[in-house]
């Protein structure tokens, strides 16, 4: 189940691969966390990785953006190789967008100075047409009115919602989301979970570590369970929910499901 | 059985007197219970016995006389001293006729500072320029010659507060970005650079001042090429920034390693270089941080450059002594370290308040 997977969302059959990951290796010192990974993402391809805590999921698609070296194997992102070469890995981190655990806004700024940020700095884009442009992407998360107040003004909710904002205002090609809503209480998770369904509707290719498996059995179209830092099951998203084919996925869904 | 009957509506009242207003605070903070009223006490009766005497020799015994025979029969203060030398205090032994030129220049800054705290001036990019030339200015003024057409004032005439208050902003302007590249070098993992900065603040941190001032005086000169002569004021600045450098270097790291992981890795994923990074994400939350730490070492550096008077300059502490050698107000000395002490206090007081409304101004760097 290691070797290469046929792509099972027949609707995105033709679309180009996007993220191609070959071989892939990597340890912590000793610990070997991603073992022998391939995986292949396709253009508006929605992918959502679960497992258990200590798999590797956050890891592996760290890797996609290069905040986690790899030891071994070949990640190829948008058609670049990921290497050393650090002029190629911002090239690459231009393209693909970032939605963290702990929302990661920058502190010090406002809300709209955060969101302009990455055009500003990083697209040499002019102030006035990147103010434009996050307020337009503001504005679709939900929280236009609140531009000019700081992080830490908002709630937990607010600002993962503007930490996605922040992320589209590059206009990536793919979006990775790492635990998007774990760190949000319970009544927030559906305003963050809401932006993302409709970021996936306007066919976003993006990629989900959560634990959320309503959103994942209606918005993915493939679903990725890893265990001990092996994918170990890749299927269609029916698929994975109705009948899963490993032991360890069933096990894992009960658990999930049953809580 | 309990008789509990809920209660709806109670109207707000007011809090009991003994808790609020003047009577409520007196009583809490000074009298009650019976041990904080003895400690009031003993607390009022330590600072009248400090403040007393030293009203009475500053105040209630003293004479503003310009004449020192006049002021020999009081036995209190002559301020009459501080009256007559106080241009000497500001300015050192820099030509009495010439005084004008760093008042000018005073006025200049002081000008320039108040339009900054001015906040709707403060954007303006006049006010930068400005700012950006007023070094060029100040100098010039000072010293003279060249396009100015003044006399030339050399730097060994000028001393006092001017001396005081120019090499601590010289240095702690120049200290900052050392110590910024120092604390970013040491925090990094480059090969050669993080070995550099750690041994140059390791180095320089474990050797006193007063030897730095010697070593920049007197060994500096010997490793530049004969016939080249530094300025001496130019060579204490030299080891007052080399050494504060390295303290202001291990505070900005502290404010570097008070910034999460996550910032670092939110920047990486915008796709951020090194730089950029630092300069948009990093420094400004780090050095809102370590203001407090950093504006203590700034007011070290200020009262450190009385140290400077080892290698010959004539700063505000030195002048103290020099007047009060003078025969006509000899032996003045207590007059004389009051009024330096004055001044520091100003100074650093001043100090210590910018900071504080920078911190309040600047949104914290927690959540």
């Amino acid at each position: 189940m290691t070797t290469a997977h046929i792509n099972t969302a027949t609707h995105l059959g033709d679309s180009p691969v996007v993220i191609d990951i070959q071989g892939l290796n990597k340890w912590y010192g000793q610990f070997h966390v991603l073992k022998e990974i391939n995986l292949q993402i396709r253009q508006q391809e929605k992918v959502v990785i679960c497992g258990p805590s200590g798999s590797g999921k956050s890891t592996l698609i760290r890797t996609i953006n290069r905040l986690e070296e790899h030891q071994e194997g070949r990640i190829v992102v948008d058609d670049e190789p990921l290497t050393n070469d650090v002029k190629q890995i911002e090239r690459v981190r231009r393209e693909v967008g970032m939605v963290f655990q702990q929302f990661n806004l920058f502190p010090h700024m406002t809300i709209l100075d955060n969101v302009i940020s990455g055009p500003i700095h990083v697209r040499n884009m002019p102030r006035k047409q990147a103010v434009d442009l996050a307020h337009s992407y503001l504005k679709r998360v939900g929280i236009a009115e609140q531009a000019n107040k700081y992080p830490g003004q908002l709630s937990g909710g607010q600002q993962q919602r503007v930490a996605i904002a922040r992320a589209l205002a590059m206009q990536p090609k793919i979006m990775l989301f790492d635990e998007p809503t774990s760190a949000l209480d319970p009544e927030m998770i559906k305003e963050v979970l809401d932006v993302m369904r409709e970021l996936a509707e306007q066919g976003m290719t993006m990629i989900c570590v959560t634990h959320e498996m309503g959103f994942a059995r209606e918005v993915a179209d493939t679903m990725v369970f890893m265990d001990k830092g092996q994918i170990v099951e890749y299927a269609p998203v029916k698929e994975f929910f109705t009948a899963p084919k490993e032991e360890r996925s069933r096990m894992f869904l009960e658990q999930i499901l049953n809580h | 059985m309990s008789e509990y009957t809920p209660s709806q509506n109670i109207p707000d009242r007011q809090p009991p007197a003994t808790s609020v207003g003047i009577i409520g605070w007196v009583c809490k903070n000074l009298l009650c219970p019976w041990y904080n009223a003895v400690l009031t006490i003993v607390s009022c009766w330590a600072i009248w016995s400090a403040v007393a005497p030293f009203w009475e020799w500053a105040v209630t015994n003293a004479s503003i006389s310009l004449d020192p025979e006049v002021a020999k029969q009081h036995t209190g203060a002559a301020w009459g001293f501080i009256r007559d030398m106080w241009p000497v205090f500001m300015t050192g032994v820099y030509p009495a006729e010439e005084r004008w030129r760093p008042l000018i220049a005073l006025c200049i800054v002081v000008v320039l500072v108040s339009l900054s705290l001015v906040a709707s001036y403060r954007r303006s990019r006049w006010l930068k320029i400005l700012w950006f030339v007023s070094p060029i200015v100040v100098f010039a003024l000072v010293y003279g010659g060249g396009i100015t057409g003044l006399p030339v004032v050399g730097t060994h005439y000028w001393g006092g507060l001017m001396l005081t208050i120019m090499l601590s902003i010289v240095a702690m302007l120049a200290a900052f970005p050392i110590s910024v590249l120092l604390a970013l070098g040491r925090t990094s993992d480059m090969p050669i650079a993080k070995p550099f900065c750690v041994a140059y603040i390791e180095l320089i941190r474990g050797v006193p001042l007063i030897t730095l001032l010697f070593m920049a005086s007197v060994v500096l000169p010997l490793f530049l090429p004969a016939g080249m002569e530094l300025d001496k004021v130019l060579r204490a600045l030299v080891g007052i920034t080399m050494f504060f450098s390295a303290y202001l270097a291990e505070n900005i790291r502290g404010g570097l390693q008070g910034i999460s992981k996550g910032q670092y890795e939110a920047a990486d994923a915008l796709g951020m270089s090194y730089w950029k990074k630092t300069i948009v994400v990093i420094l400004p939350q780090a050095l809102r941080i370590v203001i407090p730490p950093m504006v203590n070492n700034f007011i070290g550096i200020l009262k450190d450059t009385s140290l400077v008077g080892i290698v010959g300059l004539v700063d505000l502490l030195q002048i103290a002594f020099a007047t009060t050698s003078n025969p006509k107000w000899f032996g003045r000395l207590e007059e004389a370290y009051v009024f330096i002490a004055f001044w520091y206090w100003i100074l650093c007081y001043a100090l210590s308040s910018y900071s504080q409304y920078l911190e309040r101004k600047m949104p914290s760097a927690s959540k």
